[in-house]
């Protein structure tokens, strides 16, 4: 027994002796949040790959929504009201892109952060110098994009180049000077195309940044700081600047293998490597690879009558109508957009015929052929009253064909945004045409001769098919002539592709349109015919198209629209004002050239000012 | 003769006396334990002559009285005791028997025990039988106005409603991040979490400790929020026991919300519809008020609300040899609730044996588990704690609208998840269930070596395992849509359609488990040396814990009416959230105690703790405490003076110390990256991504109280009168605050999380008396009251530092206040200062006669409205003009006060525990003071107060027109006297006689009855119970039971 206590007790006191020194190992506090991985993704190619993937999906644009406040122009019929007639409330409530303070993630400096982030972490790790090098330039390429989307919206914002830690770092940032932040964003590129590759494996990376693609990206840039907008004493370094970048942007893409696609109508619809002339763009995928990442743009632009419940949207206005150019390249009006251009052949009343084939790639009009659902010789009709379409009517008489896909179903189209589906067509933010006009009007600028201009716009003209006769339609082209023709050029080469509004902001052309309309095109049916059902008793006299009779042919369909004595016989046509009677024209100040910030991204940090123009504003985004 | 003789004799010796002393020795020790005493005071009786043992118990005492004198010995925890000594006798060798006095109680402190005369903290203590025989579903509930500093809040009357304790006023500067005011739960000796307490019967605990202010430093770890240590009962030696005791009753509400009936909203409908000049369609005819008049309906509440019982069945066996002890116990609870299916079932059974291996070991090993079941009848999206769709259906749907019509339930849109009918729901087949099992080992060994006299070696470990599982079925079903009928379309007509809800189709499982362990060692030395006792205890310890927490849910049900997986589209299966979660934490201890001669208190506690919540580098913190006191009732000048004669303990206390709090959500010191919300593509391939959470803050650490603690503990009139009065300051630094709604600058870019940033500071006086005595033999009572106010004690509190950011600044409102520097305004909100109805026309002209571009709200005033005053003078009456109503004076009570009564006489006794509330304001708020709705389709019944509104044949309402600006906007109109007094439970027993108890060979036997919440005495709302929030509220529920308890 008493040999028990003895050994009892020394055990006791072994044991509490030895929790004391268990208590020098660390293995207790060798634990870890199990909900989420620590910081150590640094050190593998994959786990950092996989930070860059959630990235690009913030930053890379998708589909923009027709008429959002940065999709407002004179192009199509969406619009934002507080845009269009000049209500902006000053506090910064309706541009939001900076900040919205909804949740985490909503921000673009969520984005920064997570650029910067990576940036310094890769730099730290430990992993292959050639690993390193390519995801590192990906993150400064979406740093530069980010800084761009916001730059050119607000002018300089605060420049944030690390991942703040408030411990250590002044997280209160001031506004940069916007040519700071131009000058962040160029060497951000540059950064990035030092680092990046050529091309990337078309099945596997299809759609990541490239070297031309990084330089295509800084010489865009450097054209807006060069622009109107932010360079109303034209300064003309800045325009040598943006010369040199996109001469070399330009070189770089040739000899990475990007080209013009040779059919301008399958630009958005060759989605194989055959189509070159894609530099950024964001894949979509509605069927096979993933139901979910599809768009409903498909729905919302088409006809009524070839969706599920959609139409409506995307419609081009008879002011983008008239900019195309004729099949010569010559110009439909004279200056003043009213007087035909006597020279170009146009016929005011088959205003379709001779333009640019671009003008029907683009355009769907009234009588036109557009094989729709994969029908074939299907006649479109925005006549008042179409009966297809009376739910949800053309608005401008016309549909925008160019960026949707004829051969998918009315029931595909529709995307539900539990389900997927809609269409798979990729959203093509940057293509090889922008590097050229970037280069076109940045040589113009910088140099004030025409030729390179010229020999540059002739190259999209060309891919066109704009007849080569008369220098592709520019030859006789004056100096004053020429910012015009490089703006229209881009109206029509990049019509309904969100280029628009930023084109009308960077030129500052945008309040120019104050006092204007946007217009609709309105094709009315001459009596005895008329549109719609037939009532009951049918009404006497009267013949309704629209109605397939015993053999199944509507009357409509055998209406030939080239013909002027069947043209007329059915219709009279009108060009109307889109613009409602309480705000019957256009009204943009020139103070929207340089939106004012969020009040509440304002409110974050005293040190952040608001815009000149703008309610207590004192920053000059013209520095 | 001879008597005469000893006369002169006696007379003799006692002149002599006068000249002569006489010394009496003698050694005083303890009966029980045979150990002498050190410091008792030795007094002769009737003179001020006093003493006190030394360090081996001896004294020694000089009188000059030669004839019979009686000596007094008193010892704190010990029964006075006076000896008689017979002239000539010099030597009194006295044993002392160890008392029941509250004084020498032995109180709970962690750690250890410690005296209740040499406690040194603001430490209040309840004996768990004072609370046995309250039926309750989680012990905090019984634990409701009994002690200063304790507070209880009951989200509702609802069986099993969360019950959350906060001990001795924790800070805590609000957000998320894990940030808690709860207490520190301590059972046996090993950190609980707050679901053991609340499991835990009363009748298997002995008591429960609360360590208020540095005492708690203790618990270093967790103590900032203070420390609820809880001892369950262990066997007693003896022959073996067996105890049962078993309880029924019967609960429903206290008082039911008073509504205005159907003809009195109906009217007030037509009211507001004249004043507006609504249209004809929106009033009720008089055909319909006569309809309404002739067929008055039941509220649904009346026909839907029951009665419910509640039964709890408690058997322990208990008992044991001097070698070993045991004691073994389970306790059975079930409550019902007054609607649908509502229950909770809780288990608990604990069993432990104590075990003398040799002289000098003793071994110690329990087992426990609990298990808790509660289940409803799960309507999706409805607060399971208040049941707050059903019961807002239940009071304020109007008297006009039939629960049932032609037996089918009636649909409607409001108070609710869209159309729907509580009996529809009822009926669907819906249910939630929630259950949670744990089981604990608990055991220890422990050495106190016979060589090394005063030295304990104890090691002791616990491991708990808990698992939960929950089971959600929410059933699609149809509720009838009956025809509108009425002139307003109010009423109903008897034709019918059916109409879907579909309460989300789901069926929902979710399984988790916890487990952890607890492992302590400790070294403790204590010795008596003369009149120096020392106490020196070295502890580690170290826990770890890890747990996960699945959650499964499938819709669309493709079998109806099936609860099961199987029933549902395979295809919706979801994984809603996975949570793992691992911990650990290690501590270093040291306390040494000392006291001189029982006289000088002091203690030192030190205590090292790391906790992996925190970096590397952040992680380990030191919380000191000290404290010191003394027992003026123990020196000599006190004891000589007439002082004693009243007062029989006096101690004067303080401590100061450090305690710190760690539980905030882990590793946020750490960047964290989880898989990204969404997926890209590149290519044809399909990418995952990651993304990152919270902004890391690498300087997360402890977060500081410290705590002062001034106390003075006494009885009196021979320990009749207890008195406590402790003045308490507490200072909170480094605390947390969740910054990820006040945040950085937005250009960081990322959201924030809990950094150490708050401080604040309290103070406050908690105060106690308690009153026991007895009236002859048979009578005896006691009274206590605690929180009592001292005039010059006003408690406060003041934010010293507060996280904001110019956000904030820019953009107040009313209800955000920067308060940096300021005494807390806590219950006065900011709100209108109402100035009266506008009732006459002589008023509004005066009004607009002042002021012509008067508006309210953008209103111009009209007759019947409620008026504000322009607090800043712009002319009109807007959100600006709301201002803080009252001073902190006004809305405090001057009595606020927890009492508990209770009385015996011979085998009946009497409890009764209540509060009261003089005083101070309330507010009627909440839906109460939302103007009954007039004109949606569903109108919502408000109180019946409203029938008292202001029309123009009413021009002296009670109440303003409800269509007015403002009217339920918190303003002075709702406030009322505060003064409150309710009853939280009343017992009556009655014990049999120990005659007629042998006789039929019954150690004991007692029969009781039981009543919880039996009655409000002063309501200052007149319309509902004045502890619910508003008319909405889950109604409190009283429960009577009757109770029997037998010992074998």
């Amino acid at each position: 027994m008493k040999t028990l206590t003895k050994n009892a007790g020394k055990l006791l006191i072994a044991t509490a002796l030895l929790i004391g020194a268990a208590g020098c190992k660390k293995d207790i506090f060798d634990k870890q949040d199990l909900s989420a991985v620590d910081g150590d993704i640094w050190n593998t190619a994959t786990t950092t790959n996989q930070f860059l993937n959630g990235t690009y999906d913030q930053v890379m644009p998708n589909w923009p929504t027709p008429g959002s406040i940065y999709n407002t122009s004179d192009e199509l019929n969406n619009g934002t009201a507080s845009i269009l007639y000049g209500t902006l409330t000053g506090n910064g409530n309706e541009v939001t892109e900076i900040y919205t303070k909804t949740a985490l993630g909503t921000d673009q400096y969520f984005n920064i952060y997570r650029c910067n982030l990576a940036i310094a972490g890769i730099n730290a790790g430990t992993m292959a110098a050639a690993d390193k090098a390519t995801l590192k330039g990906q993150f400064y390429f979406l740093r530069a994009f980010t800084y761009f989307q916001m730059v050119k919206l607000y002018g300089g914002v605060p420049l944030v180049l690390t991942a703040q830690n408030p411990a250590t770092d002044n997280v209160q940032v001031p506004r940069a000077k916007s040519s700071v932040c131009f000058a962040q964003i160029a060497a951000d590129c540059d950064s990035a195309a030092a680092m990046l590759p050529a091309t990337w494996p078309a099945t596997t990376d299809g759609g990541r940044i490239t070297r031309a693609a990084a330089l295509a990206f800084k010489g865009k840039a450097l054209l807006y700081w060069a622009s109107p907008q932010f360079n109303p004493q034209n300064d003309l370094t800045r325009w040598t600047a943006a010369y040199n970048a996109n001469k070399a942007a330009y070189n770089q893409a040739v000899t990475d293998g990007f080209a013009l696609y040779p059919t301008f109508a399958n630009i958005w619809t060759d989605e194989t490597t055959n189509n070159k002339e894609r530099m950024i763009w964001r894949t979509l995928d509605a069927t096979s690879i993933s139901p979910t990442h599809g768009t409903n743009n498909e729905n919302i632009t088409r006809p009524y009558s070839e969706t599920t419940g959609g139409g409506g949207s995307n419609e081009p206005t008879w002011n983008l109508v008239k900019a195309f150019p004729m099949a010569n390249g010559l110009p439909p009006f004279l200056s003043d957009g009213v007087t035909v251009n006597p020279a170009s052949g146009y016929n005011p009343e088959f205003f379709w015929q001779n333009r640019d084939p671009r003008f029907a790639a683009t355009i769907a009009y009234n009588g036109c052929i557009w094989n729709l659902s994969g029908k074939t010789d299907r006649h479109e009709w925005t006549y008042q009253g179409f009966l297809d379409d009376a739910k949800t009517p053309s608005v401008t008489g016309f549909y925008c064909r160019k960026i949707t896909n004829p051969a998918l179903s009315a029931a595909a189209a529709i995307q539900n945004t539990n389900t997927g589906g809609g269409s798979g067509m990729d959203w093509i933010e940057m293509r090889f045409a922008e590097v050229i006009l970037n280069y076109a009007e940045s040589s113009f600028y910088a140099t004030g001769s025409l030729t390179e201009c010229e020999t540059f716009i002739a190259k999209l003209r060309a891919r066109a098919g704009i007849s080569s006769a008369n220098n592709y339609g520019l030859a006789g082209v004056t100096a004053a002539q020429m910012p015009g023709i490089l703006l229209t050029e881009r109206e029509v080469e990049f019509a309904m592709e969100n280029k628009r509004n930023d084109d009308l902001r960077r030129t500052r052309q945008f309040d120019k349109l104050t006092g204007t309309q946007r217009q609709a095109y309105r094709w009315t049916l001459n009596s005895p015919y008329v549109a719609g059902a037939i009532p009951t008793p049918p009404a006497a006299g009267k013949t309704y198209i629209d109605v397939p009779d015993a053999s199944g042919i509507r009357i409509c369909d055998t209406i030939n629209v080239n013909n002027k004595t069947s043209y007329e016989k059915f219709f009279t046509t009108a060009i109307v004002s889109l613009e409602p009677a309480t705000t019957p024209s256009l009204n943009i100040p020139v103070s929207y050239y340089f939106y004012p910030l969020p009040n509440n991204f304002i409110a974050t940090s005293a040190f952040i000012q608001q815009t000149i123009g703008w309610p207590g504003g004192t920053f000059d985004p013209l520095q | 003769m001879r008597k005469i003789y000893l006369l002169f004799i006696l007379l003799i010796l006692s002149a002599g006396a006068y000249a002569q002393t006489r010394v009496i020795t003698g050694t005083i020790e303890s009966k029980e334990e045979k150990e002498t005493l050190v410091g008792a005071t030795v007094t002769i009786k009737g003179t001020n002559t006093a003493t006190a043992t030394d360090a081996d118990g001896k004294y020694s005492i000089k009188t000059t009285d030669l004839g019979t004198i009686v000596l007094v010995v008193k010892f704190i925890g010990y029964e006075n005791q006076e000896v008689t000594l017979k002239p000539g006798e010099m030597i009194a060798n006295i044993k002392l028997t160890a008392t029941n006095s509250t004084l020498s109680e032995v109180i709970v402190t962690g750690y250890g025990t410690t005296l209740k005369g040499k406690l040194l903290g603001n430490v209040s203590e309840i004996k768990a039988g004072d609370v046995a025989d309250i039926p309750v579903a989680n012990l905090g509930t019984a634990l409701k106005d009994r002690m200063p500093g304790i507070g209880v809040n009951v989200a509702s009357g609802k069986p099993g409603a969360t019950t959350s304790l906060t001990v001795g006023g924790p800070i805590t500067f609000g957000g998320g991040g894990g940030i808690t005011s709860d207490p520190l739960y301590v059972i046996d000796g090993l950190i609980a979490q707050k679901s053991d307490f609340d499991n835990l019967d009363a009748s298997l605990i002995e008591t429960i400790s609360f360590l208020k202010d540095s005492q708690a430093a203790i618990y270093g770890a967790a103590g900032d929020k203070g420390v609820v240590l809880v001892t369950t009962k262990k066997g007693k030696q003896g022959k073996p026991q067996i105890s049962y005791t078993g309880y029924y009753g019967t609960s429903t509400h206290t008082q039911e919300p008073k509504m205005m009936s159907g003809l009195q909203f109906a009217q007030f409908i037509n009211d507001d519809a004249v004043l507006n000049n609504s249209a004809l369609t929106s009033r009720f005819s008089q055909a319909d008020l006569d309809y309404i008049a002739n067929n008055p309906q039941q509220l649904w509440f009346d026909q839907l609300w029951h009665s419910s019982h509640t039964e709890r069945h408690t058997l322990s066996l208990s008992g044991g040899s001097d070698k070993v002890t045991f004691f073994a116990g389970g306790s059975y609870y079930n409550e019902g609730g007054n609607f649908g299916d509502i229950s909770i079932t809780k288990w608990n059974i604990r069993s432990g044996m104590t075990a003398k291996i040799t002289d000098d070991i003793t071994a110690y090993v329990s087992l426990n588990a609990n298990y808790n079941a509660s289940s409803d009848n799960g309507q999706k999206s409805e607060n399971t704690d208040t049941e707050n769709y059903v019961v807002k259906a239940l009071v304020t749907t109007p008297t006009w609208v039939p629960l049932y019509i032609n037996g089918l339930p009636v649909g409607i849109t409001t108070n609710g998840p869209g159309f729907w009918n509580p009996v529809s729901e009822f009926n669907s087949g819906s249910y939630s269930t929630a259950a949670q099992q744990a089981l604990n080992l608990n055991t220890s060994f422990e050495w106190r070596p016979h060589f090394v006299k005063g030295l304990t070696a104890k090691v002791q470990y616990g491991k708990t395992g808990y698992t939960t599982n929950g089971k959600n079925y929410y059933a699609p079903y149809n509720t009838n849509q009956f025809a509108a009928a009425g002139q307003n379309g109010l009423l109903y007509g008897t034709t019918y359609t059916l109409k879907a809800t579909a309460n989300g189709d789901q069926v929902f499982e979710s399984y988790g488990y916890d487990n952890n362990y607890e492992l302590i060692g400790s070294l403790d030395y204590a010795r008596t040396i003369n009149k120096h006792t020392f106490d020196v205890l070295l502890v580690n310890e170290q826990t770890e814990d890890s747990a996960d927490n699945v959650q499964v849910y499938r819709t669309t049900a493709q079998i109806p009416n099936t609860a099961q997986f199987f029933a549902y589209n395979a295809g919706t299966t979801t994984l809603q959230n996975a949570v793992p979660a691992e911990s650990g934490k290690r501590s270093y201890l040291i306390r040494a105690n000392y006291d001189y001669a029982g006289k000088y208190l002091m203690e030192f506690i030190g205590r090292e703790d790391g906790s992996a919540n925190f970096p590397p580098d952040k992680r380990w913190g030191f919380f000191p405490s000290v404290a010191v006191g003394w027992r003026i009732s123990e020196e000599n000048f006190f004891i000589k003076s007439f002082l004693s004669k009243y007062i029989n303990t006096l101690k004067v206390r303080f401590n100061e110390g450090l305690v710190g709090d760690d539980r905030v959500t882990p590793y946020q010191y750490a960047s964290h990256f989880t898989p990204y919300n969404g997926t890209m593509l590149f290519g044809t391939t399909l990418v995952n991504g990651l993304t990152n959470g919270i902004l890391p803050n690498p300087d997360i650490t402890w977060e500081h109280s410290r705590t002062q603690d001034l106390g003075i503990d006494a009885t009196l009139l021979d320990n009749r009168l207890t008195l406590t009065i402790d003045r308490h300051a507490k200072y909170v630094y480094d605390g947390f605050v969740d910054i990820s709604t006040l945040g950085y600058p937005a250009t960081l870019g990322l959201q924030s999380g809990v950094i150490n940033y708050d401080s604040a500071s309290s103070w406050g006086t908690d105060f106690s008396v308690s009153w026991d005595d007895h009236v002859g033999k048979n009578w005896h009572y006691s009274i206590s009251l605690n929180n009592l106010p001292l005039p010059w004690s006003n408690g406060n509190g003041e934010t010293l530092q507060q996280y904001y950011n110019v956000l904030a600044l820019g953009q107040l409102d009313q209800n955000q206040t920067i308060r940096t520097g300021q005494l807390n305004t806590a219950g006065t909100p900011y709100g209108f200062i109402a100035t009266g109805i506008i009732r006459t026309q002589a008023q509004l002209d005066g009004i607009l006669k002042a002021n012509p571009n008067y508006t309210i709200e953008g209103v111009k005033p009209q007759l019947g409205f409620m008026n504000f005053q322009d607090t800043n003078h712009d002319g009109k009456i807007t959100a600006d003009d709301q201002t803080q109503m009252f001073t902190h004076s006004q809305v405090t009570p001057w009595l606020n006060t927890g009492f508990t009564l209770a009385a015996s006489y011979k085998q009946v006794s009497f409890s009764v525990n209540g509060h009261l509330t003089l005083g101070g304001k309330v507010f009627i708020g909440g839906q109460d003071i939302k103007a009954p709705s007039v004109s949606s389709t569903n109108p919502i019944n408000g109180p019946v107060f409203w029938a008292d509104h202001w029309t123009p044949q009413n021009p002296n309402a009670k109440y303003p027109r409800a269509d007015g600006p403002d009217v339920s906007a918190t303003s002075t109109f709702w406030a009322i006297d505060g003064s409150t007094g309710y009853i939280n439970n009343a017992t009556i027993s009655y014990t049999m006689p120990k005659s007629i108890a042998d006789k039929l060979n019954i150690p004991s036997l007692r029969v009781l009855i039981s009543a919880s919440n039996p009655w409000e005495f002063i309501d200052p709302y007149n319309y509902k119970d004045s502890r619910t929030s508003d008319i909405t509220s889950y109604p409190v529920i009283r429960t009577v039971s009757i109770g029997l308890n037998v010992t074998l």
